[in-house]
């Protein structure tokens, strides 16, 4: 049975800010449900065990007794509490029956998306200004457990979003809002509307991968993965059906499509041929199996650490194994361990001119790599014990740099986590080497859109041990 | 709460003040009806009684604006269960609404009658939803399609649903033109046959085939149910299941990782029913990157992964055979992923990857997280007994561990170094003097009694047996039941092995365990032994020190009938537990994985029936035919014999391996506590006969009874 019974909304307080109605219980089975999240969560915060402990990890999938007051339930009732945390908001979604966590999963990231698309960003606030447009997209999302209407494209028919109300609204007097676009739901395309119209056409696309990796003691790479993705952006007008060929398709081994795409076509001839959503959407994501050597790793980095009583010293080294491309954004952090009290370290590197960046794309953050010197800048924060190195840029030719440094704890034996996190970014460039060759525009349109194609590969949850 | 109560009465005065004064000429565009709407619609949603505006919210119905009428309906829905009497007063205005020439108001009326399930609305739904069915709109089709399983949930609901032939309806709708529809009209016939004792849903092979044509053109929601409905399909012939099985394979390369987990849950369910062993292979490399694909999503999405693919190797070893990898874990993952992980790589370790297995685990035992710490090293004594060539480094690697001291790890060690001994008789009493030296950290009742079952099996090669029981029993009267127990059967086997040395001691214990305490069944075994060493002495030597059944790590396989049928519950929160739904949730039904001519020999050995496994000597071929890569191939010994010749309760073996078994964890209706409870489960064969792991199949229920619907 595959439905769910309904969705609560907690603010960051755990009161409910949102709750469907659960028609087929009674009127105290959303409390038993807030009820017991709250707390395990408070039990969660409260134990000690957890050592990265900067989050409570709760299992996303509680289970709720003593609903039933029924009559043959004795102990027999419950159900399954699937729960996500968005900005401090915890959205819960009941599933009593047997059913599948991952669809209330994926109906929680579903409905996610589209209150973002209706609301900006999802916050206690703009959940409460907008409690009517919510409500109303929940009804509209779900009957009675079932998703009804779930593309953004045809929700956005059914129930108006807040700024085109609210000027709607401001031109008093004005009835228009009374019978949207005549039988939308009779579309032939289910993630397409009808009549899409742009003035400017435009299609972007977005290919992002991201390396797993787990790295030993000895820089040996035990596992890794890389993920990719692209998504897209389409404003074109019409029917648009769109063919996209790769430079070599073949690295994409394990895809996952959107439902647009036509997958005989991509079985036969290993091309993207389908026909867009309007707006943001995520055409398809892949795996590759170029499983990935030591020696193709981008980025090296020698990490050794040593620990004493009430301390330890640490040493890292970076080394850039990418020619063609800068490596950006390089964050490299680890936790020091509860009772963590003070770090000095010294950040060397290359010196380099201020200014003088290999990207010469806008940073994100300010201070780094201000000074000119290649080292990066250091931070160390007492509240979560998290010691972090930044480095803006590095590429092959520079010299390696440096991070040592040593640190002080109330600790006898200082328990610092047992693996660095390593981030960066590598514009322009793929690690599996998946090229987008070609769009073809056909279909029902007279326009030349503006195509724009964007690459970009990073680090994702990439561990280097020490 | 009075001051609160007082608050809302006001305010619902106010509200209805506003409702009455808006909504004439003036009030353009109902701005302020609206307004006034929303302020109730707030009130109702934070659980203010609202209730007491019915009147004034009903003659809103008549207005034509959408944007009103569903905060009006929203407030029908909320109220009109509780307000009988007023609720049909609103009746005509959803009869004008269900002909609406909008099919968005059509759906919107149909859907919001369809949620009160009141006799007088339903009654009046009757004529509008079998319109409503046959609606030139899809939206209205498919809204009505869900409808009937809405008004199934009712008793006055379903007879009207039998009376009128809805269902058939349904069943037609199942051919529609659109597939969103199709995928609705599933839905509600699935949830149909679920509810009912009567109706139960059966595919034939060309309906079937529709279903999966109409795949293609679906939302990933519909695709779901659709798929889901194919459990209902009974293959009659290879054939049947190989080609659906090949034609939904596509569904593996979706993005939505629910359509993906419920075609690998179809897939595997049809794989019972083919022959053709070259497709099974190709289909088991095709599930294989997709479920790794799982672990790249969000923690929530990996965790249900996971615990799914725990069962799916269970099943299919060769799904994800050499991808232990994958599932190493990083020191940043939640720890409820990681001690899932943990768990599959247990079972994904083989001789030939058991050394990195082994380094990967030894990281993990210098971790933080005591829990995760302690599975780890539990692991790695479980590889020691799964996988005999690498016991010798399993050893070395836990003797490692122990020697940094950590009070935890050490007597984590030493539990699993006893079942090691236990596996592995006379092969590593050389360490027992590295054991001995760590008897101060010892304070948790289950490496206490370890350690001493150790000391006594031991006793004649133990130079100070007797003295380091003697320290021991110091504090007998304070410790665990567990403690005692190993005690009092430790004490005796030292008096058979070495007479002398237990002299003294052993009347202390007999004394204590049969005067002093208050557990009964540490007085019956303090008894039993008292008599039967006075009685014969001979038959004592005999029975105390008898040989023990050589554990072996097949029994903490799950059943595989037992698995085919978890396995048809893949995704659903019966494969998060590792219990059949209906055993945890009441309204939940057994699934049985159903026999039919196509049904291959080995699926058909360990099939369960809602009238109990197969009969047959299924578990003892098992045993024999599952060997497990190089391990052990002793076959699941029927130990329970074994204990009883050796003791008259179960429960008191001489051994103080009361270490848990399957049943007595998991076990029980709601006792999903513990969901690792398995990784700690090492079942000394004791399932032999009993209990199928500790999970119950349900009370028998036949399934499709009087009518069974034949598509």
């Amino acid at each position: 049975m595959t439905r769910i019974d309904g969705i609560i909304i907690l603010d960051t307080n755990g009161k409910p800010l949102i709750s469907s109605h659960f028609p087929q219980h009674p009127p105290s089975y959303a409390t038993s449900h807030i009820d017991t999240f709250n707390h395990a969560l408070k039990v969660a915060q409260a134990s000690p065990s957890t050592s990265s402990s900067t989050k409570a990890e709760l299992e996303p999938i509680l289970w709720v007794n003593a609903l039933s007051r029924g009559a043959a339930g004795v102990g027999m009732g419950g159900a399954g509490l699937c729960h996500v945390e968005r900005e401090g908001l915890r959205f819960l979604v009941p599933v009593g029956r047997e059913l599948n966590p991952l669809f209330a999963f994926a109906f929680l990231d579903s409905f996610l998306e589209t209150l973002t698309e209706y609301l900006g960003e999802v916050t206690e606030a703009s959940i409460k200004e907008n409690f009517d447009i919510v409500y109303m997209l929940i009804e509209e999302m779900l009957d009675e457990g079932h998703p009804m209407t779930m593309e953004t494209n045809m929700l956005k028919e059914i129930v108006l979003p807040p700024t085109l109300m609210r000027k709607l609204l401001s031109a008093a007097g004005v009835s228009s809002i009374q019978s949207p676009a005549s039988a939308p739901f009779t579309a032939p395309i289910p993630w397409r509307k009808p009549n899409v119209r742009h003035s400017n056409n435009e299609i972007y696309f977005d290919v992002e991968e991201s390396l797993d990796a787990i790295i030993d003691r000895k820089g040996n790479l035990l596992s890794s993965s890389i993920t990719g993705r692209i998504n897209c952006n389409s404003r074109l007008s019409g029917n648009p059906d769109l063919l996209l060929n790769f430079g070599n398709a073949k690295v994409m081994t394990d895809c996952g499509f959107h439902p647009c795409i036509r997958y005989n076509r991509w079985e036969r001839d290993h091309v993207l041929s389908f026909i867009p959503p309007d707006g943001k959407f995520r055409l398809l994501e892949y795996q590759t199996d170029t499983s990935i050597g030591r020696a193709q790793l981008p980025l090296q980095l020698k990490a050794s650490m040593s620990i004493e009583d009430y301390g330890g010293k640490f040493s890292l080294t970076l080394t850039s194994r990418t020619n063609a491309r800068p490596i950006e954004d390089i964050v490299i952090s680890i936790h020091l361990g509860q009772g963590t009290s003070s770090v000095s370290a010294t950040a060397t590197g290359d010196k380099r001119m201020p200014g003088v960046n290999s990207g010469g794309l806008a940073r994100r953050e300010e201070n780094a790599a201000e000074g000119g010197v290649g080292g990066g800048t250091w931070e160390f924060d007492p509240h979560t014990q998290v010691l972090r190195w930044r480095l803006a840029s590095l590429t092959a030719t520079e010299r390696a740099p440096s991070l040592t440094g040593s640190f002080t704890s109330t600790a006898q034996h200082p328990v610092p986590s047992p693996s660095f996190d390593l981030a960066f970014l590598i514009q322009h460039q793929t690690f599996s080497g998946l090229r987008i060759d070609q769009l073809k525009v056909a279909g029902d349109v007279m326009y030349k859109p503006f195509k724009g194609v964007k690459v970009a590969s990073k680090a994702g949850r990439y561990e280097v041990r020490w | 709460m009075a001051d609160a109560k007082l608050f809302t009465r006001g305010k619902v005065q106010e509200l209805r003040d506003e409702l009455r004064a808006s909504g004439d000429r003036r009030d353009k565009g109902f701005v302020r009806k609206k307004t006034a709407l929303k302020k109730v619609v707030a009130n109702m949603t934070m659980g203010n009684d609202m209730s007491a505006l019915f009147p004034e919210i009903t003659q809103c119905l008549a207005i034509q604006v959408l944007e009103i009428k569903k905060m009006v309906y929203l407030y029908l829905v909320n109220y009109g269960r509780s307000r009988p009497e007023e609720v049909t007063g609103a009746i005509s205005g959803f009869l004008t609404d269900c002909h609406d020439r909008n099919p968005l108001i059509r759906g919107l009326a149909i859907r919001t009658m369809s949620s009160i399930p009141l006799p007088p609305i339903i009654q009046a739904l009757i004529d509008p939803l079998r319109s409503g069915l046959e609606d030139q709109d899809p939206y209205v089709r498919k809204t009505s399609a869900l409808a009937v399983a809405k008004l199934y949930a009712s008793d006055f609901g379903k007879r009207i649903i039998d009376k009128e032939g809805f269902v058939a309806m349904l069943r037609d709708l199942l051919a529609d033109q659109n597939p969103t529809v199709v995928a609705n009209a599933v839905a509600s016939l699935v949830e149909i046959s679920d509810r009912s004792t009567d109706i139960s849903l059966r595919l034939n092979a060309t309906v079937a085939g529709k279903l999966v044509a109409a795949l293609g053109e679906c939302s990933e929601w519909g695709q779901v149910y659709i798929l889901d409905s194919l459990l209902s399909f009974v293959p009659t012939s290879h054939m049947d299941a190989e080609t659906l099985a090949e034609r939904i394979s596509v569904r593996l390369q979706h993005a939505n990782s629910a359509v993906v987990l419920t075609t690998i849950k179809v897939i595997m369910y049809l794989m019972n029913y083919m022959e053709d062993e070259v497709l099974i292979r190709a289909l088991e490399r095709k599930m294989g990157p997709p479920l790794v694909t799982l672990l790249s999503s969000g923690s929530e999405v990996q965790y249900v992964g996971l615990r799914n693919i725990l069962l799916i190797v269970q099943r299919r070893p060769a799904i994800l055979q050499n991808e232990v990898k994958v599932f190493f874990c990083k020191y940043n993952d939640p720890i409820y992923v990681k001690l899932a992980k943990l768990e599959i790589m247990y079972r994904l370790t083989r001789e030939d990857n058991v050394a990195e297995v082994l380094a990967e685990l030894k990281e993990y035992a210098s971790e933080v997280d005591v829990d995760f710490v302690r599975k780890a090293v539990r692991s790695i004594g479980r590889l020691a007994i799964k996988i005999a060539p690498a016991a010798d480094r399993c050893i070395q690697t836990l003797l490692g561990l122990m020697g940094t001291k950590i009070t935890y790890v050490v007597q984590e060690a030493i539990v699993v170094i006893k079942d090691i001994f236990r596996r592995y008789p006379n092969q590593y009493e050389s360490i027992i003097g590295i054991l001995c030296e760590n008897l101060d950290v010892l304070d948790e009742p289950e490496a206490k009694s370890a350690m001493i079952w150790i000391i006594g099996q031991y006793a004649d090669r133990i130079e100070n047996s007797d003295e380091l029981l003697e320290d021991f029993c110091f504090t007998f009267k304070e410790e665990a039941a567990e403690v005692q127990l190993a005690l009092l059967t430790a004490t005796v086997k030292l008096f058979i092995r070495r007479p002398t040395a237990a002299q003294e001691l052993l009347p202390k214990v007999l004394k204590l365990a049969t005067e002093e305490a208050e557990n009964p069944d540490l007085r019956d075994r303090g008894f039993m032994y008292w008599r039967l060493l006075t009685s014969n002495p001979a038959a004592a030597r005999e029975i105390v020190l008898s040989e023990r059944p050589v554990i072996s790590t097949e029994t903490d396989r799950m059943d595989k009938g037992m698995l085919d049928q978890l396995l048809l519950h893949t995704g659903t929160l019966g494969s998060i537990y590792h219990k059949n739904p209906n055993t945890f949730i009441r309204t939940a039904r057994a699934r049985y994985l159903p026999d039919s001519p196509a049904l291959n020999a080995s699926s058909k050995r360990h099939l369960i029936t809602p009238s109990g496994p197969a009969p047959a000597l299924a578990r003892l071929t098992i045993s024999t035919s599952s060997a497990n890569s190089g391990a052990l191939s002793t076959p699941t010994i029927p130990s329970r014999s074994a204990n009883m010749a050796s003791s008259p309760m179960p429960a008191a073996s001489p051994l103080p391996d009361a270490s848990p078994v399957n049943g007595m964890r998991g076990g029980g209706g709601g006792g999903v506590d513990d969901v690792y409870g398995d990784l700690a489960d090492l079942d000394f064969g004791a399932a032999g006969g009993g209990g199928r792991g500790g999970y119950e199949t349900d009370a028998p229920r036949p399934r499709g009874g009087a009518e069974d619907l034949l598509f």
